[in-house]
């Protein structure tokens, strides 16, 4: 546990003292708000249905920053280290390969977080400025960022799993993100063919749409079945990224 | 001296075959565990209704009646894919699947991708589905293993604003559960208005009650006919409620004694909307032999000041503990929009009344800070007198029971009333509460206690009104400060690095 924490807060400096990790937050930040502005300005222009909070969750805007996020912060993660030559030290060092791995998907997943602060920061400063005037739904708020939260762990696994494929962490962005938009459009197409199909089918693929996800809990139903998915995807990704970084050590 | 290890010893070999192998047994045995795991969680699943009104959650009453179905059923949801009310429907039915388990098969079709599929569910339960109109079909086994069907159309399953063409609720719930209810009862439920006694324009544009029962009719698997109760040949049989609604003409003694038998005898329900306009002693005369006074008065309110008395309108509260309604609508205020007047129970007959197993409890109470029964309703401006005038917060609504048993299984015998000082908490346009009011007392008369409660899920509109220099301050500050901040910020760490 010691090593653990030791290699963790040594990510999590790694990734605070970096200006590039400002410069994402910044860039997150913009997403964001332009996803939640883009809101304001359609809830004011005609009545909807749909509320601040399902209007910003639904936003182009939002897909943007959700797709972009995950190959900036995981990109660099094994690949800088297999680049620079560090991960033989680290193999052969008194450190297990999960603690190295958990170090840093810990950390990567703690700075996922701080990126999503300041996104519910913005509805407090709108309730701020319009002094209270419309209500946020808190359940539809909660139901949204434990959608973005639990796909972020998995996505964040997705982006280590890519990252310990490679020495290049451009090639380990663009691996990141085919993957996570394979998977994103892979559920949404699935989603559109289950209109033709039967009824399991569509049981089935609205298991792992993200698209129905993310809608469902942006709503506020939140469903132990979404959860469950990403977390046990996240479970084997995470295996599977120790099995390549194991397969240095027993390799010709 | 001891002897130092020879240098040139070989390092032992590495069994890669074995780790290979190994590798991959992990690797299968870690894609098997997901799919167990996936597998158990589909199966078994929680959810968290966090939303509004929370749409997603089926009333106790739909639960119960889901889990104790002993007919095996199915639900064909024929929906067209991409509209807000088929994703609400798809996931109304979601959860009626999983309460009822086996006992419920749902099949999900989209008309408009899979016409095959549909022509093959018209030729199998010999039905014609209106043309263009998404619904649901709902089979139940009958006796003879012949199942009995119903279609629900889509007008079922929302209300509409007619003033904003909006959706204001979803009311699915309501009309699955009483669809299934219906089929598993064999024949649609009967309410029978009594015409002839005028107050009551039948060809009017909207407007009265009479467009409740009809809007009642439609989504609760009902039907609304006509009786001419002065006929001697008039029909009560298959008669489930007997509705008056603001009646000007008195019945006779004949009718009375008709209405009577029915009420008595045949389990019979009645719901009396009062016509404060016109005197009718017979029937208020009848309605206290139940034990509900009507009193000649009118409900006012106080209004302290120089501001004059300019309406009738009366606000009353759903009574808590009212059997006819669910807690749902306990303590929830109801509207009569014109004159009305106000009900006693007949405390001084209590006892004979008990004797006689009837039961009467008040529905509906007006705020006794506020109102008043006013007997002198003709003076200007009326003034509350204790001694002519009935108490402050005036009865509006009260229900009556005969043959009530302690035992929910043994209660279809008993014959049920409700009665309202005015007709006008049914009138269009309804609010939420009066239109549950009003469905749920219905449901209580006809012995559906399954569907008492059962509110629709209220939509909500959402819509902001704010200045354009609030709108520009949220753009200042959530799209240009905060994030320029940040970014200073990554400099300023950035430079004190470099330093």
């Amino acid at each position: 546990m010691r090593t653990f924490r030791i290699l963790l807060s040594k990510e999590l400096r790694s990734f605070f003292l970096s200006p590039i990790a400002y410069v994402v937050l910044a860039l997150v930040m913009l997403f964001n708000g332009v996803a939640f502005y883009a809101s304001v300005r359609i809830l004011q222009t005609a009545p909807s249905e749909g509320s601040l909070v399902t209007w910003t969750f639904n936003s182009p805007w939002f897909y943007l920053s959700y797709f972009t996020i995950f190959p900036l912060i995981t990109m660099r993660l094994f690949s800088e280290e297999q680049k620079l030559g560090t991960i033989e030290t680290l193999l052969t060092a008194p450190v297990r390969t999960t603690e190295m791995i958990f170090s840093k998907y810990v950390a990567t997943v703690i700075f996922y977080c701080v990126l999503w602060l300041p996104s519910l920061l913005n509805f407090y400063v709108f309730q701020w400025i319009t002094r209270g005037m419309a209500d946020i739904p808190t359940g539809q708020l909660i139901g949204s960022y434990t959608i973005v939260l639990t796909m972020g762990l998995f996505n964040i696994a997705i982006g280590c799993f890519a990252s310990s494929l490679t020495k290049n962490q451009i090639v380990a962005a663009i691996l990141s993100f085919s993957m996570i938009l394979l998977h994103f459009l892979l559920g949404a197409f699935m989603l559109y063919l289950s209109g033709q199909s039967n009824q399991q089918y569509a049981e089935l693929t609205s298991y792992f749409a993200s698209i129905q996800h993310i809608k469902s809990f942006a709503s506020g139903l939140i469903d132990t079945r979404p959860i469950i998915y990403y977390l046990s995807f996240t479970a084997l990704v995470l295996s599977l990224t120790h099995q390549v970084l194991d397969f240095r050590r027993w390799k010709v | 001296m001891p002897e130092l290890e020879d240098p040139a010893t070989p390092a032992k070999s590495i069994a890669r075959f074995s780790i290979g192998v190994n590798v991959i047994v992990q690797v299968v045995l870690g894609v098997f565990l997901f799919g167990v795991v996936n597998y158990l969680s589909w199966r078994t699943y929680k959810r968290w209704d966090l939303t509004i009104g929370q749409s997603h959650t089926l009333s106790e009453r739909t639960i119960g009646f889901l889990e104790s179905m002993d007919k095996r059923a199915r639900m064909i949801v024929l929906f067209t894919k991409g509209t807000q009310l088929t994703s609400n429907v798809h996931d109304l039915v979601d959860e009626y699947k999983r309460y009822a388990g086996k006992k419920l098969k749902v099949e999900i079709i989209d008309p408009a991708r899979e016409p095959n599929r549909l022509e093959q569910i018209k030729e199998e339960y010999k039905m014609q589905f209106a043309d263009r109109k998404d619904g649901v079909l709902i089979a139940v086994d009958g006796a003879d293993d012949k199942p009995r069907t119903k279609f629900v159309d889509e007008d079922a399953f929302f209300t509409l604003d007619p003033s904003t063409g909006r959706t204001t609720a979803f009311t699915g719930e309501s009309a699955l559960t009483s669809a299934l209810l219906a089929v598993g009862e064999g024949r649609r439920r009967v309410l029978k208005l009594v015409t002839g006694k005028g107050g009551l324009n039948l060809g009017g544009q909207g407007g009265t009650a009479m467009d409740f029962l009809v809007e009642f009719a439609r989504k609760e698997n009902a039907e609304v006919q006509t009786i001419d109760i002065s006929d001697p040949n008039a029909d009560f049989k298959d008669t489930d409620v007997l509705v008056f609604v603001n009646i000007k003409d008195d019945l006779t003694d004949e009718e009375v004694r008709r209405v009577r038998d029915y009420w008595e005898t045949k389990r019979g329900s009645m719901l009396v909307l009062l016509n404060p306009e016109f005197p009718t002693p017979n029937l208020h005369a009848l309605l206290k032999e139940y034990g509900v006074v009507v009193r000649n008065d009118r409900v006012l309110e106080m209004i302290s000041g120089p501001r004059p008395l300019t309406g009738w309108e009366v606000t009353s509260v759903i009574t808590l503990n009212a059997s006819v309604t669910d807690q749902l609508l306990w303590g929830r205020n109801v509207k009569f929009r014109g004159k009305t007047q106000s009900l006693e129970i007949d405390h001084l007959n209590e006892e004979e009344l008990r004797g006689r197993g009837i039961v009467v409890e008040e529905l509906l109470q007006s705020d006794d800070r506020r109102f008043w029964g006013e007997t002198d309703y003709l003076q200007d401006p009326p003034v509350y007198d204790e001694k002519t005038d009935s108490r402050r917060g005036p009865v509006t609504g009260v229900y009556v029971e005969k043959g009530v048993m302690q035992d929910a299984k043994l209660r279809v015998e008993s014959s049920r009333m409700v009665v309202l000082g005015n007709s006008t908490m049914l009138d269009p346009p309804w609010d939420t509460a009066s239109y549950d009011l009003g469905t749920s007392a219905i449901n209580w008369m006809l012995d559906r206690d399954e569907l008492v409660g059962i509110a629709p899920k209220q939509k909500q509109w959402f819509r902001l009104e704010i200045s354009n220099a609030q709108s520009e301050r949220i753009f200042q500050i959530i799209i240009l400060a905060l994030p320029l901040s940040v970014v200073c910020f990554g400099l300023f760490v950035w430079s004190v690095r470099r330093a």
